[in-house]
């Protein structure tokens, strides 16, 4: 019968370290009965409950119909809740009308937006310089944060677009804990990409690694709520082991430094 | 909407917005947010050392990391296997290293012998000799193409039966638990374990678990989406369930999570964290502390 582990040296239990969350999506997924469609009401009660303050939130209308509508929903949404913040939705070209995309992300940022959310791959575009190069220029003189998961490009055209448009700051979501090389290499020659933290990103001792090469400066608490649940995203950064300080920048500080950015 | 859809559509959305969380689960998951140990019985039934693989050398994959994590987390014990004896890297070389962890670690860890199916002539007699010197499991692997109910398993799996020891195998998805079923059904005083429950699949993991007295499952899966262990529980119960972590290939911090996460009850959450395993490995349920 194996022995119990020795009992780890106590330490005093540490102040709550806030927890600052740059993964969510609300509302209602294809497959989903509308009113089992995840709300606000679900997400602060699911914040409460795994030690989340506060959130960065876009929803699934976003990816699967027009910004307008997805924009419209998610201020509605929102608008009650001064601890979440959207992540908007934009035409990446003058579909509607002619505005150009300066005065597409001025109006975004007038209106809140703690950065966009480009769904590539569902939406039929590419993730490439000559994709959307007034959007990407916009959105780095305003310092708005490009959302994205990785799973709607490639790693190549991430960093084609990263080296291209240097000034623009692009947090990934959902990273694959098989893609870790790939992400390495990325982040060693682009430094205006940041990841996300699990899920999917949760190689055991992958924080501490990126640590290791980078600093924790560019590495982002981010749930995946509602598709995957908080707390074990929590737990992640909560156990890394790393100075307390470095684990604070990734449960939030990165990201409000990134929201301080925004002008 | 008929009566039926809205009766299961009811009982779906149970699942995720309708519980409560008890004092016990909110303890825990403030335990978590804090990076504290957890206070329960917690045994892993999945870990790996991965020295020597190839992407092992972007984790820190020893012995000594994975005992650190643990004991920060407060598990109280754990079930190891080296991954470069179950992928075809080095079955000696893996198996030896473990070992050599094993005693250092003063019996700490529970360790599964390898099972490298192609390993040649010598498979029998070595793994023999793994289980006399210190393991006590084995470990087998899908992607040596043998399925587990072929009788070339049936030499090795014939020693864990009459030891009655455990055996964790890799599974993704139905096909490889039905060919687990198929040698438990050969070998009735093996416990075996599916691993990656909902991976692909979920019907045929429960419904070998729930029928098969000595086929059990296990947690580990990287993506495992919310709503996932409810699932489980609500089909088959919460006893042939085991918490499984994949460290250190896997975050264990973010794998134990989704079982604190959990919609589900404390008896089912200790069931699953620990006490399932317990019986299984002849361990002493005392939560580390
Ligand atoms: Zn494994």
């Amino acid at each position: 019968m194996p022995a119990p582990f020795r009992p780890p040296e106590s330490k005093p239990p540490e102040p709550d370290m806030e927890f600052f969350d740059a993964d969510v999506i609300i509302g209602r997924t294809i497959d989903q009965e509308e009113d089992e469609a995840p709300t606000v009401a679900d997400l602060l009660r699911e914040m409460d409950l795994a030690r989340v303050g506060k959130a960065l939130v876009t929803n699934h209308k976003i990816a699967l119909s027009t910004p307008e509508w997805g924009n419209e929903d998610l201020l509605r949404d929102l608008a009650a809740s001064p601890r979440l913040r959207p992540i908007m939705g934009v035409y990446v070209v003058n579909e509607r009308d002619d505005t150009p995309a300066a005065k597409r992300v001025d109006d975004l940022v007038k209106q809140g937006a703690a950065g966009v959310q480009l769904w590539p791959q569902a939406c039929g575009f590419d993730f490439a310089a000559w994709q959307c190069p007034d959007l990407f220029n916009a959105m780095a003189d305003r310092g708005l944060p490009l959302f994205m998961h990785a799973d709607q490009t490639n790693y190549g055209n991430l960093h084609a677009v990263l080296q291209a448009f240097p000034r623009l700051k692009v947090v990934l979501q959902r990273v694959l804990y098989g893609d870790t090389r790939r992400v390495l290499a990325v982040m060693r020659s682009c430094p205006n990409l940041h990841i996300c933290t699990s899920p999917g990103n949760v190689g055991g001792s992958v924080i501490e690694q990126l640590d290791r090469y980078f600093g924790s400066e560019r590495t982002i608490f981010g749930s995946g709520l509602f598709k995957y649940d908080a707390a074990p995203a929590v737990a992640q950064v909560a156990y890394t082991q790393l100075p307390e300080p470095k684990r604070a920048l990734i449960a939030s500080g990165n990201l409000n430094r990134l929201m301080e950015g925004i002008r | 909407m008929s009566q039926a859809a809205t009766q299961s559509h009811a009982q779906t959305h149970a699942h995720t917005h309708a519980h409560v969380a008890t004092p016990r689960q909110k303890e825990l998951l403030g335990r978590l947010a804090q990076g504290r140990v957890l206070g329960e019985f917690i045994f892993d039934v999945h870990t790996h050392t991965c020295d020597g693989w190839s992407m092992g050398s972007l984790y820190d994959g020893s012995s000594e990391g994975l005992q650190r994590e643990m004991q920060m987390l407060g598990f109280s014990g754990m079930a190891c296997s080296a991954v470069c004896a179950i992928s075809g890297v080095d079955f000696e070389r893996a198996n030896d290293s473990l070992l050599r962890d094993i005693r250092k670690a003063g019996n700490r860890i529970t360790a599964y012998v390898g099972i490298d199916i192609r390993h040649g002539k010598t498979l029998v007699g070595d793994v023999e000799n793994y289980l006399k010197n210190g393991f006590s499991g084995g470990k087998l692997y899908t992607r040596w193409g043998v399925p587990y109910d072929d009788a070339r398993y049936d030499p090795v799996l014939e020693m864990l039966n009459a030891r009655k020891m455990p055996c964790l195998a890799h599974c993704w998805g139905g096909g490889d638990v039905k060919t687990l079923a198929g040698a438990a059904r050969k070998f009735p005083h093996v416990n075996f374990i599916a691993a990656h429950t909902g991976s692909a699949d979920l019907d045929v993991y429960v419904e070998n678990a729930r029928t098969l007295d000595n086929l059990y499952i296990d947690t580990a899966y990287s993506r495992g989406p919310r709503g996932l262990i409810e699932e489980v529980v609500r089909r088959m119960g919460s006893t042939k369930l085991l918490f499984g972590s994949d460290a250190a290939l896997f975050s264990a911090a973010q794998q134990v999570g989704r079982v604190i996460a959990a919609r589900i009850s404390d008896e089912d959450r200790r069931n699953i964290l620990g006490l399932n395993a317990a019986r299984l490995f002849g361990v002493k349920p005392t939560p580390a502390v």
